[in-house]
């Protein structure tokens, strides 16, 4: 053994299978060896420490997936190497964004922080305007008060460190359902360089990975039988944004199948009202605390109409009543998140854990299709479930679908590009939607185990 | 005692089986807290109304549609009697969203409405009954509707709009319930079927249809639909009648009736039984001939209907959405292709019966519902004077389809977003795409069901088919 060593030192170094402690070392030195790298090419820039130092605990997250993914496996080194290398451009190419400035910042963001500052912490955590979510707030709240780092860096750093953590729970649900070492990494991977998941933050200033994060955690936890740390998650992720209710209706197969008690509901409401707290210690009622993703829809209906260059049924209207189509979004979304609830719950007996993540990833793909007042962002979180699920060319093509959608809505969102009609866009959405129901469909229908 | 005491004890509840008296009272407590969404919902045609008249309208209508949810939901909890209490409650929320859903959308006036229907109820608000039942108003259509229509105009301060709706509503029952039934010659539990109730509640075409457009295609088709189901579980009386009361109410029953034959191939329909459609169809002429409608007018109103609309097609997903329409003008093209487009339909209907009659022995209830689809979608797609709405029967049946094999579900999306451009064409606004794409994918569609039609007939086996 130590002559082969000798002989090709590199082979053996490459070739030799870190396990363990020897794994965690590799990580420890390839996430320093990261941020000196970049803080040495960002030497110039303003608070190029906290970025390289940012840059840094993102790769952790992703190279902790990697770890996840390839536990047990006895892959080389080289194998580990590259796939960081791979996480390591995926951080860099966030960080090759943090200069760009989106108009959402210019108009939205930094007015906002500008008037948080001139409140105390308190008033910003609370903050009435435009009916921003707590979770968001205590973010916008604590960005406020930085002074000398910039806060646009800090909006997408944010996002980029919640991005990686979406990514590394990718890798948990892909693990989960028996996924393949390379499938896996291959999800965690597209989860930070899928092009919308670059321009979210990198041009849009948006922090959609926030309630992703929380949600796939959430979810991760719930399917690994730690039901309390789950739905406080969850409880979180509704207290950051409303699309994140897109998978509570699992919450009642959980609960049927035991895998969800009474108390662990209600742990999920009071994290919520955790974290609103800020709002209500200002003196908010609770009505108007629980009532504001209401006010946020309310809003909506008023300026943006039945979507915001959102795929989905609303894409297929030309002429439509703001007032009556959105009743009929509302309650047939209702109707179709039940009906999916209600095939789950047929099947009689606990559900495997890739039947349940297939059923959520039709409910955070289907329902933005039929509920009016989405944008261009509403499959988000769909994308990044159809990654953790996507090893076989069906799935995978929805997956692609569902990116593709996605991109085109977000290059007429944001830059006012017309890739491709809204009509067509909003019947491949549909139709990936299908293609996951059908697979959803073939997975109920198969013989239950004995 | 448990741990986790109150959610055993809630999850117990949930699973355990629903008692007929658990079921009457959820019904009753669902059908109140209905009642209360329904009272609070937006209905902007009240507006027009004085506020003194108010709470009586909203109470009437809150109360019209409570009743459609009962209606529909007691329809459920008939059928699935081994229900665990759980999926009773999940019924009860579903029927509820999917009324509501349609309530949101009463408020539109379509022009059918504002031309045709508004005026005709206006002027039998003037009539007495019988002076109503014999006059020619609406004479293009058939005397059943048009009773309709006549209750309706007896309630002279209450919106009209809305009964119109209600009716197509209260129908969409009928034929989810036809579609439910359908499903149990395959399906073996309640699920599946139950499934297929709500998947036909909410299909765009039904939901465009009767809440939104107020159109009255869920009659005819819930009829026909019923009467399918009735002669594949060998009730051809109760089918023929079935049929009459369809044909009674729409012309465009006749894409359904070719069913018959594989229905008298497999001995589930006999000649005698036939004579019971047009005597139905006589005995729902029979208050129009009290109040005074002629005989001849009562027997030859498809025949003024076919002479009207002398187009090609009007916004229907046919082969003649891919001629130059917009370079020819429409009588022109009329008088050119009307007679081979004609021939074209008969040739078409002769084209489906084939294989069906080749392979009489291996026909099964399948093959039967496949070849009704087929007839339904081939037979509108070459005829002229094709309406949008024409092919709702192939929208709502291919649905079926599905049961039998769960790859068909392209059918129903193939044949709904044909129906549905062409739909928009109808409506305000233009359509969501040109309607030569309507007429290619309805095309594809036609072509996906041949193909079903002859894999079944080739693998078919009667014997081996599941009964209800």
């Amino acid at each position: 053994m130590k002559k082969d060593f000798w002989r090709d030192p590199l082979r053996a170094c490459m070739m030799a299978a870190p396990q363990g402690r020897s794994a965690g070392v590799l990580c420890a030195a390839l996430c320093a060896v990261f941020a000196t790298a970049a803080y040495a090419m960002l030497r110039e820039t303003q608070g190029a420490a906290v970025i390289a130092l940012c840059g840094a605990l993102g790769l952790a997250a992703l190279l902790w997936g990697v770890s996840q993914a390839l536990r047990g496996t006895k892959e080389p080194a080289l194998v580990w190497i590259c796939a960081a290398a791979a996480c390591m451009l995926a951080v860099a190419v966030h960080l090759a964004m943090l200069d760009i400035r989106p108009g959402r910042y210019t108009k939205v963001l930094a007015p906002l922080f500008e008037d948080m500052w001139n409140y105390e912490m308190i008033t910003a955590l609370a903050w009435e305007d435009d009916a921003w979510s707590g979770v968001y707030l205590i973010v916008c709240a604590l960005i406020s008060r930085l002074q000398t780092f910039s806060q646009l860096y800090a909006v997408k750093l944010f996002d980029m460190i919640c991005q990686c953590l979406c990514g590394a729970a990718v890798v948990r649900l892909a693990k989960r359902r028996g996924a393949s070492a390379a499938a896996c990494i291959g999800g965690m991977l597209a989860c930070v360089l899928a092009p919308t998941m670059l321009l979210n933050a990198g041009c849009w200033a948006q922090c959609d990975a926030t309630f992703a994060m929380l949600t796939l955690w959430g979810l991760a936890l719930l399917m690994e039988d730690h039901p309390l740390a789950g739905c406080v998650l969850w409880g979180l992720a509704l207290g950051t944004k409303l699309q994140s209710a897109f998978l509570f209706p699992l919450l009642i197969v959980l609960f049927m199948n035991r895998r969800v008690s009474l108390r662990h509901l209600l742990a999920l409401a009071g994290a919520y009202l955790l974290s609103q707290g800020a709002l209500l210690l200002d003196g908010q009622e609770l009505t108007a605390v629980l009532g504001r993703y209401a006010q946020q829809l309310e809003s909506a209906r008023g300026t943006i109409g039945l979507s915001d260059h959102a795929p989905g049924v609303y894409g297929l209207m030309k002429v439509a009543s703001v007032r009556e189509f959105s009743g009929m979004g509302l309650y047939l979304g209702i109707a179709c998140a039940l009906i999916v609830v209600w095939a789950l719950l047929r099947r009689g007996q606990p559900l495997s854990d890739e039947t349940l993540l297939l059923a959520a990833l039709l409910l955070a793909a289907g329902l933005p299709l039929v509920l009016p007042q989405m944008n261009a962002r509403s499959l988000y979180l769909a994308g990044m479930l159809a990654f953790a699920l996507a090893d076989t060319p069906k799935r995978l093509a929805a997956a692609v679908a569902l990116e593709a959608v996605s991109l085109c809505s977000y290059m007429e969102a944001v830059f006012g590009l017309t890739v491709m009609p809204m009509s067509t866009l909003s019947l491949v959405a549909i139709a990936a939607a299908t293609a996951i129901a059908l697979e959803l469909v073939q997975k109920l229908r198969a013989p239950k185990a004995a | 005692m448990t741990k986790d005491y109150p959610s055993e004890m809630l999850r117990g509840a949930l699973n355990r089986k629903a008692a007929p008296w658990m079921r009457a009272l959820l019904l009753a407590v669902s059908t109140a807290v209905f009642f209360g969404f329904a009272w609070h919902a937006r209905y902007a045609t009240l507006d027009s109304y004085g506020s003194w008249q108010m709470d009586e309208l909203l109470l009437m209508t809150a109360v019209m549609f409570t009743a459609v949810f009962a209606l529909s939901f007691g329809v459920q909890l008939r059928f699935a009697r081994s229900q665990p209490l759980s999926v009773c409650l999940l019924l009860a929320v579903v029927t509820g969203a999917v009324v509501l859903a349609k309530v949101s959308l009463l408020d539109y006036v379509s022009d059918d409405y504002t031309i045709f229907l508004n005026n005709w109820i206006s002027e039998y608000a003037q009539m007495g009954i019988r002076e109503g039942l014999g006059s020619y108003i609406g004479s293009d259509y058939t005397p059943p509707y048009l009773y309709l229509m006549l209750v309706i105009s007896r309630f002279p301060d209450y919106p009209w709009l809305y009964m119109v709706k209600l009716i197509s509503l209260l129908f969409e029952v009928l034929m989810a319930y036809a579609m439910l039934r359908l499903a149990t010659l395959r399906a073996r539990g309640e699920g599946v079927p139950l499934l297929l109730y709500h998947m036909t509640m909410i299909l765009p075409t039904v939901m465009f249809n009767g809440a939104y457009w107020g159109q009255c295609d869920a009659i005819y088709t819930g009829f026909c639909l019923l009467a399918l189901y009735l002669a594949l579980s060998d009730r051809p009386c109760r089918s023929m009648l079935c049929f009459g009361v369809a044909l009674s109410f729409k012309l465009q029953t006749v894409f359904f009736l070719p069913a018959l034959l594989p229905l008298w191939l497999q001995k589930k329909v006999k000649l005698r039984h036939l004579p019971l459609i047009p005597a139905m169809y006589m005995v729902m002429m029979l208050p129009a001939l009290w109040g005074g409608k002629s005989l001849h007018h009562v027997l030859t109103c498809y025949m003024q209907q076919a002479g009207q609309y002398n187009f090609l097609t009007v916004n229907a997903p046919c082969l003649y959405q891919l001629f130059p329409m917009a370079e020819i003008d429409g009588n022109v093209l009329y008088a050119m292709f009307s007679p081979m487009a004609m021939a074209l339909g008969f040739a078409a209907l002769a084209a489906c019966c084939l294989p069906v009659c080749v392979h009489r022995d291996r026909l099964n209830a399948e093959s039967t519902l496949l070849f009704t689809t087929l007839t339904l979608a081939s037979v509108a797609f070459v005829l002229p004077k094709m309406h949008e709405r024409y092919t709702f029967g192939a929208d709502v049946l291919s649905l079926a389809l599905c049961v039998f094999a769960p790859r068909r579900i392209a059918l129903p999306l193939l044949f709904g977003l044909a129906s549905y451009i062409c739909y928009t064409a109808g409506l305000p606004g233009d359509s969501i795409m040109a309607l030569r794409w309507a007429a290619l994918f309805q095309l594809a569609a036609i072509v996906l069901t041949a193909v079903e039609l002859a894999r079944t007939l080739r693998a078919g086996n009667g014997a081996m088919e599941v009964k209800a």
